[in-house]
């Protein structure tokens, strides 16, 4: 598993590309790779290689959401393959985030 | 006799008188009772024609020595183990003269040393 | 130098060879004891414990190679480093020394510097070879500990959260006694109204941070549930207090629902298990999906209620499940899978071994060996009600104290409390305390229910029931009571209960009165049964449950008298 980021031109969109299995043993790299950067606005997490989400990567992402702002953030997830959208749905995380 | 080898490295003593220190003397004194042994034993192994024993003995009075600085003796020690260890008995009375020989020098070199 | 000074061993049987060794070991600061064969060697080892060894390979009686083999036996576990002295020089006997046990060997001629660096290198190496030995005792000792506070915890919740009513005829379970601490939890209560409320629970993570929020979830389903919330109520003050008291990013994907066993309909709220699963006896099978978020995500503002509901006839079915099941590897890896679960309900003629069967199939496929401490799994089975086998005290929690059996109250609710506040609840749980009356709950709560309802409604707000007669009156009644509601003003509803007791049993009398106009009664002695006076104020029911009931005063008054004996 890892973790790539970039920003948006001005600075203010954070993209965090996910690649191989997101579990358990993401939860610092994953922390890391958005807690030392407040001026982030928006929040993209591409999940385009993500192959597998499991119970704690999704309360990383709430970890995440909250850091955001909680019910104000903007955080969206991009590019599910089948697997993880049907664990999103399951969540019912569509409530809390955009799943594009 | 092989002249090219020294009868005694002169180093390896210095650096045993500065390891044992007072004990030098008695050092040599019993590397040269216990040789004498050794010698008896190599020539009653070569006497009865036991190649195993031979070999043994000499092994054994190879290593004390190496340890005390003694090449040539050392060398004609190992050519007794080699042909023990070969079942190669010819020649063997030869080796031993020239073991008792070398022994007989060395002994002397050495009582000069302490 | 090395640090400390050692004790070493030195057998040898050449006393010019051993004298050589002894002096250099000594001038490195060490101890030395010696030997001249095997026998002396090991001798030597059991009377002083050397640290390191020194040991020609071949001597008379015992050689080295024996002495090492027997000295490694005696060391046991600790490393005692053996350093071979030889002067062979040949592969095999080299590897000869290593094989019977040497760690190193040394050659003639003695190179001191050597000899030293050797000492000094297994020194090192056993020093951390006994302190590896020390910190796997401690780890070994913490997890002992560990696992008896998981035993103290375990204990702990059990008595928090108990089986409730899981034993009951209509239940069949799976849920391992360590499940707690997989974050599985599985709970049952009877309502005191009738029915039942089953909730299954599984929370992110393991060990003891799953298992610690199990506990408040226990304590407020079964506290609410005895006391006669709805499932939504529950539901709710579950979701708040898990937001509160868990971390961020922790949460519980559960299911719960209210079975009616009266209306013969289940009520399911789901969220973030995967499925529930109702299968009817004729084969059919109905797929609940999970509409909800788990528990614990939401804060209160935003928590969700919509249920799903669902007609049961007797024999009907429903199945909850963790993921565990689902899950599931066997020695290959390979998951049980939600395809082999749902080839057990299409394959299986009779519903009432489905349960076993799935067991049966989930156990089959993990195998010998493998974990099955996560496996949980409910069926709930709709039945008449007085099958379900429970006595009706055993599931409650039983005061200490005899309950009150004589005794007055008088409750009244004015102004904004009388628009939102719902104190049937409240009334139940006081009322309850009476000793034995709890195996009548189901009446008492419809006439108290009935009665405050009639107060409001038809006392207060002035509503006309037989507008509910049609469809479309239905929606009027229920948009002008909201009107009318909004609009109150100085209303009240004063509710009396008294209760004596009698014989073995009691008399539980209520008066409500309301602020109402009242209406005229005056025809109800003689028509009791009069559908278009009476009608939606439940009045049949009322009568056939209370052994007196009359309205007095203006109509605003009512009294009922409900009497009771042990069976």
């Amino acid at each position: 598993m890892s973790i790539t980021t970039s920003k948006s031109a001005d600075g203010s969109v954070l993209t965090i590309r996910i690649q191989g299995r997101f579990d358990f043993s993401s939860h610092q790299e994953f922390r890391d790779s958005y807690e030392n950067d407040e001026s982030i606005k928006e929040y993209l997490i591409d999940m385009r290689e993500t192959t597998y989400l499991d119970s704690s990567a999704l309360g990383m992402l709430l970890l995440l959401r909250d850091f955001a702002g909680g019910d104000h953030a903007n955080v969206s997830i991009t590019n599910c393959n089948s697997d993880v959208k049907k664990i999103l749905t399951i969540s019912n995380f569509e409530q809390l985030f955009a799943i594009k | 006799m092989n002249n090219k080898i020294e009868h005694l490295d002169f180093a390896a003593l210095a650096e045993l008188r500065e390891v044992m220190e007072d004990e030098f003397e008695i050092l040599i004194e019993t590397y040269l009772h216990d040789s004498a042994e050794r010698v008896i034993q190599i020539q009653e192994a070569a006497k009865a024609r036991n190649a195993e024993e031979l070999s043994r003995a000499a092994h054994s009075f190879k290593g004390s020595c190496t340890n005390v600085g003694v090449p040539v003796l050392a060398k004609l020690c190992m050519e007794a183990e080699l042909k023990g260890k070969a079942g190669d008995l010819d020649g063997i009375d030869e080796l031993v003269t020239s073991i008792e020989n070398a022994f007989t020098e060395v002994s002397q070199l050495l009582k000069e040393q302490i | 130098m090395s640090a400390k000074p050692l004790k070493i061993l030195i057998a040898d049987d050449n006393d010019s060879d051993r004298m050589i060794l002894q002096a250099i070991v000594r001038k490195q600061g060490h101890t030395v004891v010696t030997a001249k064969d095997g026998i002396e060697a090991v001798e030597q080892f059991k009377a002083g414990a050397p640290e390191i060894i020194l040991l020609d390979a071949l001597m008379p009686r015992m050689d080295g190679f024996e002495a090492a083999r027997i000295i490694k036996q005696l060391a046991g576990e600790e490393l005692v480093p053996i350093i071979f002295l030889t002067s062979l020089t040949d592969a095999e006997s080299l590897a000869k020394c290593l094989d019977a046990g040497g760690d190193d060997f040394l050659s003639k001629p003695y190179n001191r510097v050597i000899l030293d660096a050797k000492i000094n290198a297994f020194n090192r190496m056993r020093i951390m070879h006994s302190t590896l030995q020390s910190q796997r005792d401690l780890i070994a000792e913490n997890n002992e500990h560990l696992l008896q506070e998981q035993q103290v915890a375990k204990t702990v919740f059990d008595n928090v959260a108990h089986l409730g009513c899981l034993h009951a005829k209509n239940i069949k379970h799976l849920l391992s006694p360590l499940s707690v601490f997989n974050g599985d939890v599985l709970l049952a209560c009877q309502k005191p109204s009738g029915g039942m409320h089953v909730l299954l629970g599984d929370f992110t993570g393991h060990g003891l941070p799953a298992a610690i929020g199990a506990m408040p979830i226990a304590e407020i389903f079964y506290g609410m549930t005895n006391k006669g919330f709805a499932m939504t109520d529950v539901l709710r003050e579950i979701n708040q207090k898990l937001k509160q008291i868990l971390p961020v990013g922790f949460f519980c994907c559960a299911c719960m629902i209210d079975m009616s066993f009266a209306r013969g309909d289940v009520e399911v709220w789901i969220g973030g298990l995967p499925e529930a699963v109702i299968y009817k006896s004729d084969g059919e099978l109905i797929k609940i999906p999970s509409n909800h978020l788990p528990l614990g995500v939401l804060s209160a503002s935003r928590f969700a209620t919509e249920t799903y509901r669902y007609e049961m006839s007797e024999g009907d079915r429903i199945f909850m499940w963790s993921d565990g099941i689902v899950e599931a590897r066997n020695i290959d890896g390979d998951m049980f899978g939600e395809e082999r679960l749902y080839e057990v309900y299409s394959d299986v003629k009779d519903p009432s071994i489905i349960f076993s069967n799935i067991k049966q199939q989930v156990h089959n496929f993990i195998g010998e060996g493998e974990r099955d401490d996560d496996l949980t799994i409910v069926e709930v089975e709709m039945v008449a009600e007085d099958q379900l086998g429970i006595d009706g005290d055993t599931h409650l929690s039983k005061s200490a104290l005899m309950g009150p059996v004589n005794w007055g109250l008088s409750y009244e609710l004015r102004g904004e409390t009388l628009k939102d506040f719902n104190p049937l609840p409240l009334l139940l749980h006081v009322i309850m305390e009476v000793p034995g009356l709890r195996l009548f709950s189901g009446q008492v709560y419809t006439i108290l229910a009935e009665l405050t309802s009639n107060a409001l409604e038809h006392g207060v707000l002035n509503l006309d029931s037989s507008l509910k007669a049609t469809s479309e009156g239905f929606a009027q009644y229920y948009a002008l009571r909201a009107q009318r509601l909004a609009s109150l003003d100085n209303a009240w509803v004063r509710i009396s209960i008294d209760h004596q007791p009698e014989n073995l049993g009691g008399v539980m009398s209520i008066k409500i009165e309301d602020s109402g106009d009242g209406f005229d009664y005056s025809g109800f002695k003689q028509a009791q049964m009069n559908k278009d006076l009476y009608c939606g104020r439940g009045i049949p029911l009322l009568v056939s449950l209370c052994r007196r009931f009359e309205y007095m005063g203006a109509g605003n008054v009512v009294e009922a008298e409900f009497a009771w004996q042990p069976e």
